[in-house]
């Protein structure tokens, strides 16, 4: 009765209907032919569109690195721009297969909401942009500050804290969108722009006067940034928790998209696994052994990735600071391959 | 009794059809009562036996609801609805035993008719025939909706319920009018802070756009061409640009052309504008300013004695009186008159707080933000070109007899617009007024777009922090509906009051 | 009266034919006299008179410079809209012209640009014909644009790999050609619905009475913008799990709902305008409820409405600029985003973009007003009383 009824709003919306079989994301994804992925609306080296509306970024990088795993295809994989407000429920809804929407893990989220965070991608933290004229040198100077952010974000909820908890009285001036916070703050709106560091760096860019702005040396908050996926598909959640180990072990083992291929005939068993040359790990999670050959070979390994689009030669310059590999300063870490 | 005598005659031809009708709407009925009971219990309840078992529960929750008054009002309504709204497939069951007692009564009832007619003939049989299909149709969707959303809700850990407007709300709100509101109070608070500023926001808007609007709309009339083209013009751009894109170039015109918080414009040293908005300086009332409140008070008073006494003078008399001059006097002179002795005696009852640049902003006084005056703006001047078109239509509806009966008795210009037209154009312009008005309050949703908080605006924040879409929806979207009735409710009573009685 | 005429001893003077009529007060006639008495009858009128000039003057006077004079019309990137020696530039037509195909269809791939514009040929050429009064076959005209045209549209929209057609996703679609969607698929899904609510509750059968009041009552009780959230996020909790929604026909889903409890009320007024003769009439000549609806009333009814649907087509059309908020790319949002774009972010941008757009906006609605008033001077036949 359920699939006649859905047939027969198929039949009345075909445009716009899809409907996939319940047997588990893995299927789905291959039966379509592509990974739908969600992504934001536009934060520059994380995920945005150019005018042609190609996308590319940090987070975009990372599901075509999905893609290449399941289909050894980067370009296997179509982007749902979502708004803040809209990400958890088209994830919960099926709308898209995986979110890397520089999404903050947290407890709530990843318990109360339905979803698994598969890991960090991101290290970061909130921060401040002030205007250099205002002779700001610290956070705590800005009692009585209105201050713009994002609604339906942990920034907001950050910033009342951090405020409160140091007594300073301020205004919120809270936009739905990204854009218009970067806007009302370019107008004067606000004295402060606050959200994650890196954002700050990205949204800089569409200043009128980029080097008018300082960002205050205070970080206010974790925001370890992962990609996500539904509760209750175990397998698909490992892919996609592997698809990112993957590639910080091979920026760890040294592996990279120009060396991947004489790193086939590599003796070091670790790369061995990696590549596929031992093991049956890729079809221990239902994809093929060469899985993270293709990630490597045609998105790169996550140092490569960030250093495409945040690093520090990107207009975002971002050096690596916390999300250098364990051995090298940062704490970006991922359990071995075996 | 004539049914039994009609009864009586009934051939055996007649009695065969009555039977066979009777047959065929039991089938009918049969039939559509399964499809009504499979489609709930496979998209609702998954089992045969589902929907009996629960009818008690459902009754007990709404009781239980309706008892357990806690964790304030709105918690407590939340909940109520909650159990409501839990009930809300079993309406369609209330509804399909209506529907089963008039099909029995139609049964039952007697029809001049041929009695060899065709039942598919039948007006009446036809009505609850479709009325059957239609409401199983409907029925079935409705459960499968809600079917599919409890489904969904529990398989994502989120049974529905509005418990989660009592938990901390952790954001802050730039205008909170009329409540206390902290960082710690509640999402309920929250929401509520935003309803203020929404109810807030559409006064003000409805005020601006009448005055806006009746000056625009009388222009139009003018017998000046220049000033009813400019009237024209103003009605055909601003009706024809969408709301949402006049929103944003107010606000851009609001935000762009002013200083920053240090350069800010002073006007006699107390009010001071900025692209932060506009401050003033705050009253601060004394105990003894309940004097002034109530000279006040007495002056309305007074004036509307007068204006009654006047009135049967002039009834009586003929004698006018100047009553408008005398009121006005009254309702302004007696205050001031109270507020100078009070201060002559016990020290001015009021004194002010003035804003001062602390920091990055003005601390202190009353502020409006700019966001409101970019949607008041962008509201009243929007809303103000339909009022306009309405206010000349009505004005034109008034026949031209009455203005020329109203210059041949001598009125004066403005006597016969007050005595003569307006009363009988108000007659026409109230009920579109009022849907304008409806118009406006729906609309200063868009606040939202400039970060202004409003219900929906608030709302939405509570909805991206909590993950609780549908409760939020539903509480948008009850609040908006019961405004909108409450105003309908009350422009029916007024239309009825002000109906023209003929003879 | 030869017989009364007497010869009088003088000759009283009279006239045998009229003197030419003496013009009239030169102040009265003419350019002048209209002056006179449309502008300056006293000095009240007069004073208004030059104040409503000056405002004309200055407002008409600063548009132009804005728009023409001082505009920039071309340039590479901000660098030729920024002030000159400190003196503000007007309109930065140069930025709308380098975002123009942006504006027009969102990310819609270059090489397949010709399948909307033809799309567009094919609709107006389906679409004048039907409005003007005079040109016949209106009957094919309508099965042709109601009929075969969505379904061509469709095909070509969105794309028909069997067809040679590549996919083109709906989230690539924006700008005017999203915004010419949501409006289209709204009106055409809206009067239909619209009908069938107003039949259903001027109905005599109470339940399709009720639940017709109802829906309208909901529809029109909320504002859309409530709606298109709903449609938004609530709609994928709706529908089975495992079907979802396109995210360009979700909001169509709400302004559609929303705009057919609107053109329902409208459709009302035109019922109840009906004299009850007509119905009866229709009764009494045995045709069936819809044969009466179909053939007597319901062309009397929209034709008595058409103004109505027009201004609430009017409305729909100004109300798809809300889909922006829930994060669609139509014809306002796109034009929002590209205002964050750093490569023109001037000061005379933002005016430029809005004037753009008002424009735009305007020359649509506007053009549908006059329409509506022609219909209505066209229709004014028979029983409008």
């Amino acid at each position: 009765m359920k699939k006649i009824v859905a047939l027969a709003l198929g039949a009345l919306m075909t445009a716009g209907v899809a409907t996939a079989a319940n047997a588990g994301t893995l299927e789905d994804v291959k039966k379509k032919g592509h990974v739908q992925c969600g992504v934001s609306q536009g934060l520059p080296g994380f995920s945005n569109p150019d005018d042609k509306g190609n996308w590319t970024g940090l987070d975009v990088d990372f599901c075509r690195a999905v893609a290449a795993a399941v289909f050894g295809d980067p370009n296997k994989v179509k982007f749902t721009p979502l708004s803040a407000k809209e990400r958890f429920t088209a994830l919960r809804s099926g709308e898209v297969d995986l979110l890397a929407r520089n999404t903050t893990w947290t407890m709530q989220r990843d318990t109360e909401l339905g979803l698994n965070f598969v890991g960090v991608n991101y290290y970061d933290g909130q921060g401040f942009m002030v205007r250099k004229s205002l002779g700001v040198t610290s956070a705590l100077q800005l009692n009585g500050a209105a201050v713009c952010t994002n609604t339906g974000t942990t920034t907001e909820l950050n910033v009342a804290d951090y405020f409160r908890a140091n007594k300073m009285q301020y205004e919120v001036v809270a936009f739905e969108k990204a854009d218009e916070v970067v806007k009302a703050y370019d107008e004067g709106r606000c004295d402060v722009y606050t959200t994650d560091r890196s954002g700050l760096a990205a949204q800089r860019l569409k200043l009128k006067n980029p080097d008018e702005h300082v960002v205050l040396p205070e970080i206010i908050s974790k925001e370890p940034l992962g990609p996500v996926v539904r509760h209750g598909d175990d397998q698909w959640f490992d892919i996609v928790k592997w698809t990112l180990f993957a590639m910080i072990n091979a920026e760890e083992l040294g592996v990279t998209s120009q060396n991947v291929d004489e790193m086939k005939k590599s003796t070091n068993p670790s790369i061995r696994r990696l590549l596929g040359v031992e093991g049956k790990f890729g079809e221990n999670i239902g994809l093929t052994n060469d899985w993270a050959y293709n990630i490597i070979k045609h998105v790169g390994n996550y140092g490569e990735v960030y250093e495409r689009n945040v690093g520090p030669k990107t207009p975002l310059g971002l050096a690596r600071g916390l999300n250098a590999l364990w051995n090298k300063g940062g704490i970006m870490y991922a359990p071995p391959i075996r | 009794m004539s049914t039994t005598t009609l009864r009586m005659q009934e051939t055996s031809a007649e009695h065969a059809a009555r039977t066979r009708r009777f047959w065929l709407v039991m089938a009918l009925g049969a039939l559509s009562f399964l499809l009504f009971f499979l489609a709930a219990s496979s998209f609702y309840y998954k089992s045969p036996t589902g929907m009996f078992a629960d009818l008690a529960g459902w009754l007990a929750a709404i009781g239980a609801a309706l008892v357990n008054f806690q964790g304030g009002f709105l918690v407590w309504l939340g909940r109520l609805v909650t159990a409501v709204v839990n009930i809300a497939p079993m309406f369609s069951l209330i509804f399909f035993i209506g529907m089963g007692y008039r099909l029995w009564r139609w049964v039952q009832e007697e029809h001049p008719r041929p009695a060899s007619a065709n039942p598919l003939f039948d007006r009446h049989f036809r009505g609850i025939f479709s009325e059957l299909v239609v409401f199983t149709a409907l029925a079935a969707f409705i459960w499968w909706i809600v079917g599919n959303t409890v489904d969904n809700l529990h398989r994502l850990g989120k049974p529905p319920g509005f418990d989660f407007l009592g938990a901390t709300a952790g954001f802050g709100i730039n205008q909170v009018l009329f409540l206390e509101y902290a960082e710690t109070s509640s999402y309920g608070k929250a929401i509520l802070v935003g309803l203020i500023n929404t109810i807030v926001l559409s006064l003000a808007g409805i005020v601006l756009a009448t005055v806006l609007g009746f000056i625009i709309g009388i222009m139009r009339l003018s017998s000046n061409w220049v000033i009813a083209r400019i009237a024209e013009a103003y009605v055909e751009f601003f009706r024809n640009v969408p709301l949402l894109l006049q929103i944003f170039i107010w606000y851009n015109a609001v935000l762009k052309p002013l200083p920053g918080p240090r350069q800010s414009l002073v006007v006699a040293d107390a009010v001071f504008i900025n692209n932060r908005g506009v401050y003033s300086p705050k009253p601060i009332f004394t105990d003894a300013w309940w004097i002034v409140v109530a000279a006040f008070v007495i002056g309305i008073v007074a004036s509307w004695f007068i204006a009654r006494w006047a009135h049967r003078r002039q009834m009586q008399t003929g004698q006018p009186f100047p009553v408008l001059r005398t009121a006005l006097l009254l309702i302004f002179g007696l205050p001031l008159l109270a507020y100078g002795l009070v201060s002559l005696f016990a020290g001015p009852p009021v004194s002010f707080d003035y804003p001062e640049l602390r920091g990055f902003n003005y601390q202190g006084g009353m502020r409006i933000i700019p966001e409101f005056i970019a949607m008041l703006m962008a509201l009243s001047i929007y809303t103000a070109a339909f009022i306009a078109e309405i206010v000349r239509a009505g004005i034109q509806a008034v026949p031209h007899g009455q203005t020329e009966a109203a210059l041949a008795l001598g009125l004066t210009r403005g006597q016969k617009m007050r005595l003569v037209v307006v009363p009988q154009a108000l007659r026409v312009i109230i009920p579109p007024l009022t849907s304008q008005y409806l118009n406006l309050t729906k609309n200063s949703s868009l606040a939202v777009a400039i970060a202004y908080p409003d219900l929906v605006a608030v709302g939405g924040i509570v909805l991206n922090q909590s993950g609780r879409e549908l409760e939020i929806i539903a509480l948008w979207m009850l609040i908006y509906l019961s405004l909108s009735l409450a105003t309908s409710a009350f422009m029916n009573w007024y239309n009825a009051k002000m109906k023209l009685v003929e003879r | 009266m030869p017989a009364t005429t007497k010869k009088l001893p003088w000759q009283p003077f009279h006239r045998n034919d009229m003197l030419p009529p003496k013009p009239p007060p030169p102040a009265t006639t003419g350019v002048l006299g209209w002056l006179r008495r449309n502008l300056f009858s006293n000095w009240w009128n007069t004073l208004l008179t030059l104040l409503g000039l000056w405002f004309i003057w200055v407002v008409a006077s600063s548009l132009i410079e804005f728009a023409l004079i001082k505009a920039v019309w071309t340039g590479e990137d901000r660098n030729a809209c920024l002030p000159k020696d400190g003196v503000e530039v007007g309109a930065c037509w140069a930025y709308v012209n380098a975002k123009f195909n942006q504006f027009m269809d969102g990310f819609y791939p270059a090489d397949q640009e010709w399948r909307y514009l033809t799309v567009y040929a094919v609709g107006i050429a389906l679409l004048v014909p039907l409005l003007i009064p005079k040109v016949p076959w209106k009957g094919l005209n309508a099965l042709l644009l109601f009929g075969a045209y969505p379904v061509l549209a469709y095909l070509l929209l969105y794309g028909a790999p069997s067809l040679g057609l590549p996919i083109v996703e709906t989230t690539q679609w924006g700008g005017l050609l999203l915004t010419l969607v949501i409006a289209s698929v709204g009106i055409v899904i809206s009067l239909p619905l619209g009908i069938v609510f107003a039949l259903g509750r001027r109905s005599q059968l109470p339940v399709i009475r009720f639940l017709s009041i109802a829906f309208i009552e909901f529809w029109r009780g909320v504002p859309l913008i409530t709606v298109l959230f709903m449609s938004s996020v609530m709609l994928p909790l709706f529908l089975p799990e495992d079907v979802t929604l396109d995210k360009v026909v979700r909001p169509l889903v709400g302004v559609a709902l929303f705009a057919a409890a609107y053109m329902a009320e409208v459709v009302r007024g035109g019922l109840q305008a009906i004299p009850k003769g007509q119905y009866e009439a229709a009764q009494a000549l045995g045709l069936t409820y819809w044969q009466m609806m179909g053939l007597i009333i319901l062309p009397q009814a929209l034709k008595l409405v058409i103004p109505g649907i027009v201004n609430t087509f009017i409305g729909l059309f100004k109300d798809t600029s809300l889909v922006s908020i829930i994060g669609l790319f139509d014809l306002l949002g796109i034009v929002q985003t590209s205002l964050a774009d750093a490569k023109w972010s001037t000061p005379t941008t933002a005016p430029t973009a809005y004037l753009f757009l008002a424009l735009v906006y305007f020359f649509f609605c506007y053009g549908m007003s006059r329409y509506s008033l022609f219909m209505e001077r066209h229709l004014h036949t028979g029983h409008k009383r």
